[in-house]
């Protein structure tokens, strides 16, 4: 496309962070725990037909563990990544080329003109801060879950996992991720966001080589076959009678949730994405992910579904009885499981805090009117409270609530739908205008 | 498509003047308030009515179920079209 040579920011800007921080965060804001949280329990989900199998396969088949990681693939690679691609670039053409605010309702002045300064753009933004924010408590909630299951599995004796420890570890993270909103991105959750990466490549050094490595190479390539072979598929909407059931419990539900978690991460990568191509931002945010997930997911997933089809440890012998515990009862079953399992703990916990972080800057963002430079109090007062209302629901109607407010969170994400749509529309509109403007001008060809 | 001299895309609007600083903080004078004050309703309504709020969203749920051939195609949608920049 012609208009993929414009650069965000201005044609001389420079980039405000390396490419490795850039990708960190990326990965960081987009996936984090859901990363950590289902690349074990989903793939063994549909093995083992927890709730459907995709394209109603024969569960607990050769045939089925291919399908499981290419549907998991499916969910959490190109896809994902487009719509997170389409706000991100729309919100840092709009913000950085244009001088807009950095505000969800900056995306339609193509539409709506200097209306978007008035209650339309209101309605936008509302929409976008309550998406974000309940999806954000929901996250934050089930990676509690998920730290507390994993301390209680590593020190049976010293800690229980119940409502205390998960209430505790919600106070302890956003206490963390209140100091790193204060100091900003670059002493925040750049910082933490490259902390994670490490901490990551580690624990995947660590299970590739402790577990079974030349499986797990003969994995990502039965992974990749898997996911483009079944894209087609899978992505049709018609005449699924075969798995309905699987295609609304999950496709449907992850479209839904990537399209309301769009706001916060299409809003974090606008901000840390100035000074890059449009077609390097695109290829960047599609292609760099997908590529890590695969790795991860034959890592992870793919170590998993070969235990269970050996008939090796808790996973094969009792089957996915708590999706919180699966990554560690994979971890269980190859050397080192202390150091793998505390490692995956920690790396919980630090996604965890990017992400409180990342939403609380995105929040602030967009309820200050689209300034970058908010003051501090306001950063402190966002991340508290989506602490507070992860804590409050947890403590309420634990498990339960959390899957109410995941409800709630995808049922505003909803009416995104059609906001998306638009910024479609408005983001090719604002880039051929940019274009024939520069043509015009003599900076570009 | 002609060469065009003339930016469109300009406005008046200057960041922050819809905005209240008060106490230490600088928000906008509608969103804030109005997303704040959901967010503390919908936690207190689900701290007083924990039974109603989970039926009202398992009943969100399924309105979304009839919307999801529709989210789905406008998925499918957004990956063709970022795929083609």
């Amino acid at each position: 496309m012609p208009v993929s040579k414009i650069r965000i920011g201005g044609q001389d800007a420079k980039p405000e962070f390396s490419r490795m921080s850039w990708f960190a965060m990326l990965f960081a804001a987009g996936m984090g725990i859901g990363l950590m949280f289902w690349s074990v329990a989903e793939p063994v989900a549909y093995l083992t037909d927890w709730y459907g199998t995709p394209l109603g396969v024969e569960p607990n088949t050769p045939e089925a563990a291919k399908l499981a990681m290419g549907a998991t693939m499916y969910h959490w690679g190109l896809h994902p990544w487009a719509i997170y691609a389409i706000v991100g670039l729309s919100l840092a053409f709009f913000t950085y080329n244009k001088g807009f605010p950095l505000t969800i309702r900056s995306a339609f002045f193509p539409i709506l003109g200097d209306r978007v300064w008035g209650w339309p753009g209101n309605v936008i933004d509302i929409i976008a801060v309550l998406a974000t924010i309940f999806g954000l408590a929901t996250s934050l909630g089930f990676g509690a879950q998920q730290a507390a299951a994993g301390l209680a599995f590593l020190f049976p004796e010293a800690i229980e996992g119940g409502l205390n420890v998960q209430v505790g570890i919600i106070a302890g993270v956003t206490a963390i991720a209140t100091l790193s909103v204060i100091r900003g991105i670059d002493g925040g959750v750049k910082l933490l966001s490259n902390i994670n990466m490490i901490i990551a490549g580690l624990l995947l050094a660590f299970v590739f080589f402790a577990g079974a490595t030349l499986g797990i190479i003969e994995q990502m390539w039965t992974t990749t076959a898997a996911y483009v072979g079944n894209m087609l598929p899978l992505s049709n909407p018609f005449g699924r009678e075969e798995d309905t059931t699987w295609f609304h419990g999950w496709t449907v539900f992850y479209w839904a949730w990537w399209i309301s978690w769009s706001p916060f991460v299409g809003m974090f990568i606008a901000r840390v994405s100035k000074g890059r191509t449009v077609r390097e931002f695109v290829i960047a945010v599609l292609l760099v992910p997908t590529v890590i997930s695969i790795v991860w997911m034959s890592t992870f997933g793919g170590s998993a579904l070969a235990q269970i089809q050996a008939g090796v440890g808790t996973l094969a012998s009792d089957g996915l009885t708590d999706v919180s515990l699966a990554m560690f009862q994979m971890l269980e079953n190859i050397p080192f499981t202390a150091i793998t399992s505390f490692m995956g703990i920690v790396l919980v916990l630090v996604f965890f805090v990017t992400s409180s972080d990342s939403g609380s800057l995105v929040i602030d963002s967009i309820t200050s009117g689209g300034r970058i430079d908010a003051p501090k109090a306001q950063r402190i007062f966002w991340a508290v409270t989506e602490g507070m209302i992860a804590g409050v629901l947890l403590f309420v109607g634990g498990a339960d609530a959390l899957s109410a407010l995941q409800a709630g969170a995808v049922s505003v994400g909803l009416p995104f739908t059609f906001v998306l749509l638009g910024m479609c529309y408005s983001l090719m509109k604002g880039l051929n205008h940019e274009r024939r403007l520069l043509i015009a001008e003599g900076k570009m060809t | 498509m002609g060469d065009i001299a003339k930016d469109d895309y300009q406005t008046d609007y200057v960041v922050g003047q819809d905005n209240i600083a008060k106490f230490g903080f600088d928000i906008h004078n509608v969103v804030f308030p109005v997303t704040a004050l959901l967010i503390i309703l919908f936690v207190v309504g689900t701290l007083i009515f924990p039974t109603a709020s989970g039926e009202l969203l398992a009943s969100a749920k399924t309105v979304l179920s009839q919307f999801s051939t529709g989210a789905f195609c406008s998925a499918q949608t957004f990956s063709f079209f970022s795929v083609s920049l």
